[in-house]
């Protein structure tokens, strides 16, 4: 799962990985052989790789029922990622992104998924939602907070 | 005929004398009766005025204080604005990138992220 989610940052990369795993279940009981001989041509790198992987580690077989649930079952625990909301003042680059997303996984020590709103009125920092808890460390706030003070 | 003129002229004099004690009696009472009422409703106006007089006092007060919090917030709102328009255009992607990466430290120390 960790090779898989090394390229996965964004919710937008999760939906878009979601959709390649259901591309591949749309063939699965049309076509004979493997899972990764099914998916190829229609999985990105990553996912056919570990596709690929997990069949070496014989957690798939030829079954294309149990093809399938392998692959629902993988599009549960992609749902079930810990997702934290982000409103950023500036629309952040793929680096940026991949910058933040290191940034949270070498501090909490757990992958965390990204969904990226952007609100230039913010000016800086960020607003923060993560499972039912906000946070507001934007720099609009801490402004408007030390005019207050010095007023 | 003479004496008895004389008596009656007397008597009527006796008379006349006693209604004008009686007339100026009641005159008497009458004015001391309208100046006690005068005295009222003197005091009466002036209470109200007095009151009124407060309540407006009151009033401009309240409405002074209104305006001034009024004119203090549209100047706290104008420095913000001006302030956010100038800081808005200062900040690059590497100082953004470094106040997002601030900001989730703070995140982290305060425990937002413990479940």
């Amino acid at each position: 799962m960790n090779s898989l989610l090394e390229r996965i940052f964004t919710k937008e990369d999760i939906i878009s990985l979601k959709e390649d795993i259901s591309k591949i279940q749309k063939v699965i009981f049309s076509k004979s052989g493997t899972l990764s001989e099914k998916a190829k041509g229609i999985a990105k790198k990553e996912l056919f790789e570990f596709i690929l992987e997990a069949e070496k580690k014989g957690e798939i077989d030829f079954n294309s029922q149990e093809q399938f649930e392998f692959l629902e079952n993988l599009k549960i625990k992609l749902d079930s990622l810990p997702l934290l909301k982000m409103t950023l003042a500036f629309s952040p680059t793929q680096s940026t992104i991949e910058k933040i997303s290191q940034f949270l996984e070498n501090k909490l020590g757990k992958k965390i998924i990204l969904d990226i709103s952007y609100n230039p009125e913010i000016l800086g920092g960020a607003i923060l939602e993560y499972r039912g808890k906000y946070l507001n460390l934007s720099l609009a706030k801490n402004l408007e907070k030390s005019l207050k003070i010095n007023e | 005929l003479e004496k008895e003129t004389k008596k009656s002229f007397l008597e009527i004099e006796k008379e006349s004398r006693q209604i004008l004690q009686v007339l100026l009696k009641e005159t008497k009472e009458k004015i001391k009766k309208l100046e006690e009422e005068i005295g009222i409703i003197s005091q009466e106006t002036r209470k109200s005025f007095i009151e009124k007089r407060n309540e407006i006092e009151i009033l401009l007060e309240n409405y002074k204080k209104e305006k001034i919090k009024e004119i203090d917030e549209r100047i706290f709102q104008l420095l913000v604005d001006i302030t956010k328009k100038v800081l808005g255009k200062a900040i690059d992607l590497s100082t953004h990138e470094e106040l997002v990466i601030k900001a989730l430290e703070k995140a982290k120390k305060e425990n937002f992220f413990e479940t």
